[in-house]
């Protein structure tokens, strides 16, 4: 029996949640948990100089940044696929990942941090928004005609996707921009059908919960922002 | 396969790297009128280099370019094809990607002297030696920056460094890498490489050539 893969951060980011999506997508069992004493301590440290999460530890394998977790799990684990096979088909999986989370994701993290109180920097969140926008606006245009985000099939580009727009949604909400993806259809169209997905629904509706458990103020942080 | 942009961003130095490594033919082309133009936002809607046509295939992001390369052209893979290997060639790249190029991109308004703030700059370089230090932990450096070969970790370890030394000693008279021995290792050999210190050189240039116009400019 294989030990369960030990996943170290909390549901609400959305680097934690692409990589449980994944893990679950491939029938892998997991442990999800916070280490007692944070993420600022030597011993973390030690599984990842950049104190952050997510990391995975499977067996002697330590690892951080989703993205190489993800494609290290999709070596290592080959009965259910997250690529298709074809080098087109997987650099668009890739690519709608890639979009997600660099541009229209990384904006709403920053909007989130400033609501929070928890960013390092400060903000012009009219310029934020509008790059938030302008990130919508790529999405829209490499994401495929499908059920899925890349085709008719659940895939790598959904383990990002999916949680993207939910904590999208979430930041936008707490700026009164629940419109947010009214002028994107295919984004819109996606993101309804997604959430009542079986397999991304249910991490969609944690991530919420704990999301708004954090704008209620009442998220424990580890000093550092998610 | 068409690369639009130019090789002194070191985005698109990565993509010269691995196509060069895995003999793939490709232009570098910087379009002529740039990259916000109706047609190329159709390409790409960011506007950003490097985006590459590979037949009909369009594509951005320099990550989805490189796996791109290795999963359409199967010899002298750049991604190490056991789960491990993959993961750590791609952790060190994404050190660089994630970590210390964004940190070195933060040092640029202070490369110039009317706008430097002391207070910021001295903040920015601690956060560049912190995460120097990150580097300097996860890199291999025997000689290659995951190993014995050349791997994706090079393509974007390398532009990386190289950048990092025009940058610096523009705002420091410390010695780029420190006292990181691996780094400074990986760096030396990287220079006299067969097929880095050639894109070293080109990327030289163009800068010179960005700088000298920039300079008829004012």
């Amino acid at each position: 029996m294989t030990k369960p893969l030990t996943i170290y951060g909390r549901i609400l980011s959305p680097f934690v949640a692409k990589v449980i999506l994944a893990a679950k997508f491939k029938g892998l069992p997991y442990e999800l948990s916070v280490p007692k004493k944070g993420i600022k301590t030597p011993a973390y440290f030690k599984l990842n100089p950049v104190a952050k999460v997510p990391v995975m530890i499977d067996g002697d394998t330590v690892l951080f940044e989703s993205d190489v977790i993800v494609e290290y799990l999709e070596v290592k684990y080959k009965a259910k696929k997250l690529l298709p096979a074809s080098a087109k088909g997987a650099a668009q999986a890739r690519l709608i990942g890639a979009v997600a989370t660099e541009y229209a994701q990384a904006s709403a993290i920053k909007l989130v941090r400033h609501k929070r109180g928890t960013a390092t920097e400060p903000l012009d969140v009219n310029a934020t928004m509008q790059d938030l926008e302008k990130g919508l606006n790529a999405l829209e245009h490499v994401l495929i005609k499908g059920k899925y985000a890349a085709g008719a099939k659940f895939g790598y580009a959904d383990c990002a996707l999916a949680p993207a727009l939910c904590f999208i949604k979430a930041a936008a909400d707490w700026y009164n921009r629940s419109d947010i993806f009214d002028n994107h259809p295919k984004i819109k169209k996606y993101w309804t059908a997604i959430q009542k997905n079986k397999l991304a629904g249910p991490v969609i509706e944690d991530m919420f919960d704990m999301i708004d458990v954090m704008k209620a103020g009442k998220l424990p942080t580890w000093s550092q922002p998610d | 396969m068409e690369i639009y942009g130019s090789i002194l961003s070191p985005f698109v130095a990565r993509l010269v790297l691995a196509a060069r490594y895995k003999g793939i033919k490709h232009k570098v082309v910087m379009p002529k009128d740039g990259l916000k133009t109706p047609s190329f936002l159709k390409l790409n809607p960011l506007g950003k280099m490097p985006t590459i046509k590979d037949g009909a295939t369009v594509l951005f992001e320099s990550g989805v370019i490189l796996d791109y390369m290795d999963a359409k052209h199967k010899k002298k893979p750049i991604i190490p094809t056991s789960a491990k290997g993959g993961a750590q060639a791609r952790l060190i790249g994404a050190v660089f990607a994630e970590y210390v190029q964004p940190a070195m991109f933060a040092l640029f308004p202070q490369t110039d002297p009317a706008n430097r703030d002391q207070k910021v700059l001295e903040e920015k370089l601690t956060a560049l030696n912190q995460m120097l230090d990150v580097a300097e932990k996860m890199i291999v450096a025997k000689p290659m920056a995951a190993g014995a070969r050349f791997t994706i970790a090079d393509c974007y370890a390398a532009p990386t460094l190289f950048f990092l030394h025009s940058i610096v000693p523009q705002v420091s008279s410390e010695p780029v890498l420190g006292k990181r021995t691996k780094l400074k290792r990986y760096y030396a050999k990287a220079k006299k490489d067969k097929l880095i210190g050639p894109v070293f050189e080109e990327m030289g240039e163009a800068m010179k050539a960005f700088l000298a116009q920039r300079q008829a400019q004012q």
